[in-house]
């Protein structure tokens, strides 16, 4: 069970989430360190709550009705409701509607406000069709459809509904997923807002022009575009969230080439395709120093470096690169270390997790 | 501390187990089986082969020190994997030589890489 609430003011929003249970009359006790809340429910509705510090009530709020805080036991705010304020608190369950145009039709606007936040969106096209429903929590797939029936859109993902729904009293402008597939269609404007729709880890989405064919789709992980993607009718690919062309994406690009990339997680990315242990073989790096009785080499390559985003900023330069031997296996492997490293053994005891400073790892049994 | 290592993965003794991690263990709450890590890759398991370890890991995304003085110190990233066993702890792995651990208390630590924008994990 928990409880969430975000804002501030006898306006804030809440949420109720009991979990399992929903708690239909009474009262619950929260507890966080010293400060001890009492949330009374009535019918199912939160009708307020009382706040304690210690054995003391610092604050009683009754939604709808008024807000009262003490300190050191003396009443310091008494303030009532008052229409059209900050602290006008909204019945607990209500409907807001508002006239709008989406995909090209006139529709309603239907925000299901339940305890001051916004639960369910709805938009109806006049006539009566609905184009989506899309309630907080919900884990299924939000369809959106044109006033004909046909999909425009099908996202599949942890949909982040505050970013779906952009304001939720005044609600005007464009829905946000209007909004973002335009700055999609606009390949000079794109930006990559469709990962911002999502939270969580994986996503996917397509959208259909009137005629049923996919106008845009494709995945996003991490908030990040990934993989093959359709953007305006044409294949585009991403590796880690920037676009690359189909050659770089297949992997065919020369160790050397990868270097000279300046985006530091595009680099990371093709390195992994392409394999360290090919990257150091073929650019001929510097070796900065080496073990010889276990085989290690601290090897440095050049990368090309990106411009700071501040003055203060540091950018890697260089590459350093610890080459090891699996004691196992026998097998060469090849780790990425800080570019401060100056030692085979300094550079391994960072990757087992010793940082300056701290005493060096020295190991009873390896394999 | 004694130390151990298999492949990517280290073994750091430690004196005492937060108090934390043995309610853990003792609700059964964040257990986890055998297998301490799979090769993203290869799909090579280091597996705990004998009865009675028990693998517990801290999802919690915070920071945790140890309630012991003198290991408070030693930070936590979240995914952090505590091991312990009142018997010796076998731990195998298709390359890698068998890895014996000694009766106790570990804190699994795994090999990492430099990453510009942060340290990551070594892949296997």
């Amino acid at each position: 069970m928990n409880i969430q609430t975000s804002g501030a003011t006898a306006g804030r929003n809440l949420y109720h989430w009991f979990g399992d249970k929903e708690k239909s009359n009474g009262s619950v006790e929260i507890k966080t360190g010293k400060t001890k809340e009492i949330w009374l429910v009535k019918q199912g509705d939160i009708v307020g709550y009382d706040e304690y510090t210690g054995k003391s009530k610092v604050k009683e709020v009754r939604y709808g009705q008024y807000i009262k805080e003490w300190k050191r036991g003396k009443l310091t705010r008494e303030d009532k409701v008052k229409s059209g304020t900050n602290l006008a608190l909204v019945p607990t369950y209500h409907i807001e509607k508002s006239e709008i145009e989406f995909l090209g039709e006139k529709a309603t606007l239907f925000n299901r406000m339940y305890g001051g936040s916004l639960r369910k969106q709805t938009i109806k096209y006049k006539g009566g069709k609905i184009a989506f429903e899309l309630s907080r929590y919900s884990k299924r797939p939000l369809e959106i459809k044109y006033k004909n029936g046909k999909i425009y859109a099908k996202l599949v993902g942890e949909i982040d509904e505050g970013e779906i729904i952009s304001k939720t009293y005044d609600w005007k402008g464009e829905n946000r997923i209007i909004e973002t597939h335009n700055q999609v269609e606009n390949t000079e404007k794109d930006k990559g807002e469709w990962q911002n729709i999502f939270r969580g880890q994986d996503a996917s989405l397509e959208i259909f022009d009137k005629e049923g064919k996919v106008r845009c789709s494709g995945k996003i992980q991490n908030r990040q575009r990934v993989g093959e993607w359709i953007e305006n009718y044409e294949k585009t690919y991403y590796l880690q969230g920037v676009k690359v062309s189909k050659n770089i994406f297949d992997g065919k690009i020369e160790p050397r080439e990868v270097l000279l990339i300046e985006n530091a997680q595009l680099r990371a990315s093709l390195i992994g395709k392409l394999g360290l242990e090919r990257i150091v073989k073929e650019c001929e790096g510097k070796v900065i120093d080496t073990d010889t009785e276990r085989g290690y080499e601290l090897i440095s390559l050049p990368i090309k470096a990106r411009k700071p985003n501040f003055t203060s900023e540091q950018v890697d330069k260089e590459m350093r690169v610890l080459k090891v031997k699996c004691p196992s296996t026998n097998v060469y492997y090849c780790l990425r270390v800080p570019p401060n490293m100056e030692k085979c053994e300094q550079a391994r005891q960072w990757t087992l997790g010793v940082n300056q400073r701290e005493k060096a790892l020295v190991f009873e049994q390896e394999s | 501390m004694r130390t151990y290592r298999q492949g990517e993965l280290i073994f750091l003794e430690i004196e005492k187990m937060p108090n934390w991690v043995k309610d853990k263990i003792l609700t059964n709450k964040k257990q986890l089986g055998k297998v301490i890590r799979e090769g993203e890759i290869t799909g090579h398991k280091h597996e705990i082969t004998n009865q009675g370890a028990v693998l517990v890991e801290n999802s919690d995304n915070s920071f945790y020190n140890y309630d012991d003085e003198k290991q408070k110190d030693f930070k936590l990233p979240a995914g952090t994997m505590f091991l312990t066993s009142k018997n010796t702890i076998k731990i195998e792995h298709p390359e890698h030589k068998t890895l014996t651990l000694p009766k106790g208390d570990f804190v699994v630590r795994i090999q990492r890489e430099y990453d510009e924008d942060r340290d990551r994990r070594v892949r296997d």
